[in-house]
């Protein structure tokens, strides 16, 4: 091997070794990690949708926000954080959701945790884009 | 030979600026506000804007293509609000990405269904409602 080779196998090693080490690094900050909290949605209008949402803190003042629900005969459900209360929704959104397809979701909200248990507000699930005005299930945000 | 490899480094450096150049330039087409083909073999580009500030409208709020016509659809979010947009019934399955944020812009394909009317709404928010009309195509001249 000239001397030239081997200069170039040694950068070659060195820029693969540099990549596996960033692309790791960046698994590690975008992990799922644990849930700083989760709550539970109540069940409405006879939907039978039930399961959790979970929030988990990101950085930059972000808040990973997941769903999971057992969907019943709802696979594609638009979902919302609403202020106010299950029992006293403003109907306005505040963040909206991706929807809940096949009974998951995952949405980044630009709020922290602490920005949302702040003041009331309500996670709401809808029966479909083509009802909106059918709620499936709700949650308030409490810890 | 170190002058010669710098200047092979240079033209590199330059051909690659240019390519990359050409292909952001090649990317922005513009569009008009709103298409109403007849031909349903054209490519037919639609916008829909929504509203400014907090008017939740989509303008225009109705948007006619002809049937079969193959359908580039975006929705520009001009207001200061999150929006989207989603087809509901038979075009359900149509909608742009769910959270459009402002200033941002979101572009579906799809061909055009039978002739009828096709509504569409922002899941966002209740009330904001569009509708595309597609209109059946006569036999050519």
């Amino acid at each position: 091997m000239t001397g030239n080779h081997l200069i170039h196998t040694m950068w070659r090693a060195t820029a693969l070794g540099s990549l596996a080490v960033v692309a790791a690094a960046c698994t590690a900050l975008a992990g799922p990690g644990e849930p700083d909290f989760t709550i539970q949605l109540r069940t409405l209008n006879g939907s039978g949708v039930s399961g959790t949402v979970a929030f988990t803190y990101i950085q930059g003042g972000r808040t990973r926000v997941s769903v999971v629900v057992d969907p019943g005969t709802y696979p594609d459900m638009p979902a919302h954080i609403h202020p106010g209360t299950c029992d006293n929704l403003t109907p306005q959104p505040q963040y909206p959701l991706e929807n809940v397809r096949n009974g998951t979701s995952t949405t980044v909200i630009p709020a922290t945790v602490a920005d949302l248990l702040a003041n009331p507000v309500a996670v709401n699930l809808h029966a479909s884009v083509s009802d909106l005005q059918t709620y499936t299930a709700c949650a308030d945000i409490v810890r | 030979v170190r002058r010669h490899r710098s200047l092979t480094v240079l033209i590199r450096l330059a051909g690659i600026l240019l390519a990359t150049l050409a292909g952001g330039c090649t990317g922005s087409t513009a569009t008009p506000a709103l298409a109403d083909a007849t031909d349903p073999r054209a490519r037919v580009t639609v916008d829909v804007e929504t509203g400014t500030g907090q008017d939740r409208r989509f303008a225009p709020a109705s948007v006619s293509v002809a049937a079969r016509a193959d359908v580039r659809l975006t929705l520009h979010n001009r207001s200061g609000e999150t929006h989207n947009l989603s087809f509901t019934g038979r075009l359900e399955h149509v909608r742009t990405r769910t959270i459009i944020e402002p200033g941002d812009r979101d572009t579906v394909s799809f061909v055009a269904p039978d002739p009828g009317v096709y509504p569409f709404v922002c899941t966002v928010h209740e009330g904001m409602n569009g509708e595309l009309r597609v209109e059946a195509v006569g036999p050519p001249p």
